[in-house]
C-alpha cells in the first residue's frame, strides 16, 4: 500500500513539473474516477443491463441522482464562466440518435460502456482487454466519419440554459430526471435505493464538479482514445491535413502536443490506472481466462470498433454525452439516453443468447 | 494465470500510449506549456526575471 502510494505521488509530481500543475490534478481526478467506480461496482452498462433483465433499478437511479447533482452545479458554473468553461453541448441529428443506438447495443455486447471498458481493462478484464485497443482505433475512424454525418443530416445544437436560462435550465433538467426516475420505479421490481451506489453517485458527481473547474470543460472519455490513434497513424505517415475533423485548430493543436496535456487523455489513463489499484489486492486470487469460446472475443472485438465509432457520431459515450451532456443541458444528452437504452433492450437479448452459445461445454 | 495479469497488461497499455507519444517527439514542454500553473513556466519567468535583474545592475541606464 505504502508503495503504491509513493508511486502515485512520484507520478503525479512528475507530471506537475515536467507538463502543470492542472495536468497533475486531472490525472488524480481520473485516478479517483476510476478507483470510485471500480470499489464501488458502479456503472452504467451493467445497471442498465439489470434494470432490462431484472427489473432492478437501482444502478440507474443512483445514475440519475448523480447526474443531477452535477446538473445543480455545473450549469450555473458554467453559465457564470462564459467562454472560460464550457459545457457537453453537441447538435440532435438523425444520424446522433442511430450512432447512440449502436453504441447502447455495443456496450451490451461487451459489458462495457466508455468508462465501463476503461475500468474493467484496468481490472484486468480480458474481454475489456481485447476491447479496448478496437474501441480506439474505432474513436479515430469516427472523426473521419463525423464530416460525412454532418453533412448528410441537419445538426442542431440545442442547450437547455440557452433556451430556458440557467433557473430553467436546472429545472427541465431535474424535471427530466425525475420523470425517468418515475418510469424506471414503475417499472422495478423492488426498492429502488441502495446506498452504495447512491453514495458513489455522490462521489461522482463531485469528481466531475472539479473536472469542470480543473479542465475548463465537463468529463468525457472517447475523445483521448481517438487522438491516441490520430498520432499513432500521423507516425506511420497518415497525413492528418486530408481529415476535416483533424485540421480544426484545437484538433491540429492537440495532434501537435503531448498526450500528457490533452485533458481526455489524461483522465481516461487515470481511469485505468485508478481500477488498476482498485482491483490489485484481491486479482491474484481471481482467473484471467473466462469461461467462454475464442470466438466470442472476436464478437468483442467488433463491438469494441463498433463503440469507438459510435460514441464519436454521436458526439460522446455514456459519459460525454449521457452524463455530461444532460449535466451540461444539452438536449442531445436526453436523446442518447433514449436511443441508447433502446439499443441497450436489443444488446441485452443478443448479449444473452452468444454468450450462452459461447459458453456451451466450458464453464 | 490470474486477473492480475490483466492488470499488468492494462498497465503496459497505459505506459505504452505515453511512452510511444513521447518517442514520437512530442513530450511535454513545461517550458512552452500552455498551463500557466506549470511549475517550469513558472521557472522560466524566475530565471528570466533574474537575467533581468543581472542585465539591469550592470547596465543601470540602457540605451
Amino acid at each position: 500500500m505504502v508503495i503504491r502510494t509513493l508511486l502515485i505521488t512520484g507520478l503525479l509530481l512528475t507530471l506537475a513539473v515536467s507538463a502543470g500543475v492542472r495536468f497533475s490534478l486531472l490525472l488524480a481526478l481520473g485516478l479517483l474516477i476510476g478507483f470510485s467506480l471500480e470499489r464501488f461496482g458502479f456503472g452504467f452498462a451493467g445497471p442498465w443491463r439489470r434494470l432490462i433483465r431484472e427489473r432492478n433499478a437501482q444502478g440507474f437511479v443512483a445514475q440519475l441522482v448523480a447526474i443531477g447533482l452535477t446538473a445543480v452545479a455545473i450549469q450555473p458554473i458554467i453559465a457564470f464562466a462564459p467562454g472560460t468553461l464550457i459545457g457537453a453541448i453537441a447538435p440532435v441529428s438523425l444520424t446522433m440518435v442511430a450512432a447512440a443506438f449502436v453504441f447502447g447495443l455495443s456496450m451490451q455486447m461487451i459489458l462495457g460502456c466508455g468508462s465501463g471498458t476503461l475500468v474493467n481493462a484496468g481490472s484486468g478484464n480480458a474481454i475489456a482487454l481485447t476491447a479496448l485497443p478496437l474501441f480506439c482505433i474505432g474513436s479515430f475512424l469516427g472523426t473521419l466519419l463525423v464530416p460525412f454525418a454532418i453533412e448528410a443530416t441537419p445538426h442542431i445544437p440545442i442547450s437547455l440554459t440557452e433556451s430556458f436560462g440557467v433557473g430553467g435550465g436546472v429545472t427541465v433538467t431535474l424535471f427530466g430526471l425525475v420523470g425517468v426516475g418515475f418510469l424506471a420505479s414503475w417499472y422495478s421490481a423492488g426498492s429502488l435505493w441502495n446506498k452504495k451506489l447512491l453514495i458513489a453517485g455522490v462521489i461522482l458527481s463531485a469528481l466531475a464538479i472539479l473536472h469542470v473547474l480543473v479542465a475548463g470543460q465537463p468529463w468525457g472519455v472517447v475523445y483521448g482514445l481517438g487522438l491516441w490513434v490520430a498520432k499513432a497513424a500521423q507516425g506511420l505517415g497518415w497525413d492528418a491535413a486530408s481529415a476535416q475533423f483533424w485540421i480544426h485548430p484545437i484538433n491540429a493543436q492537440a495532434l501537435q502536443s503531448s498526450i500528457l496535456t490533452d485533458t481526455t487523455s489524461l483522465t481516461s489513463l487515470g481511469l485505468i490506472g485508478g481500477a488498476a489499484l482498485a482491483a490489485w489486492r484481491d486479482s491474484s486470487d481471481q482467473p484471467f481466462k473466462q469461461p467462454i469460446a475464442v470466438w466470442y472475443f472476436a464478437v468483442a472485438a467488433l463491438f469494441g470498433l463498433l463503440l469507438g465509432i459510435s460514441s464519436r457520431l454521436a458526439f460522446g459515450c455514456n459519459v460525454g454525452a449521457l452524463f455530461s451532456g444532460i449535466a451540461s443541458g444539452s438536449l442531445h444528452g436526453w436523446l442518447w439516453l433514449i436511443a441508447g437504452f433502446a439499443g441497450s433492450i436489443v444488446g441485452v437479448k443478443w448479449r444473452d443468447q452468444l454468450w450462452r452459445r459461447a459458453s456451451e461445454g466450458l464453464s | 494465470m490470474s486477473r492480475r495479469s490483466g492488470i499488468v497488461m492494462a498497465l503496459v497499455f497505459a505506459f505504452s500510449v505515453v511512452g510511444l507519444d513521447w518517442s514520437l517527439g512530442v513530450a511535454p514542454d513545461p517550458y512552452r506549456s500552455p498551463d500557466p500553473m506549470a511549475y517550469g513556466s513558472n521557472l522560466v519567468h524566475l530565471v528570466r526575471y533574474v537575467h533581468l535583474l543581472r542585465a539591469l545592475n550592470n547596465d543601470p541606464s540602457p540605451s
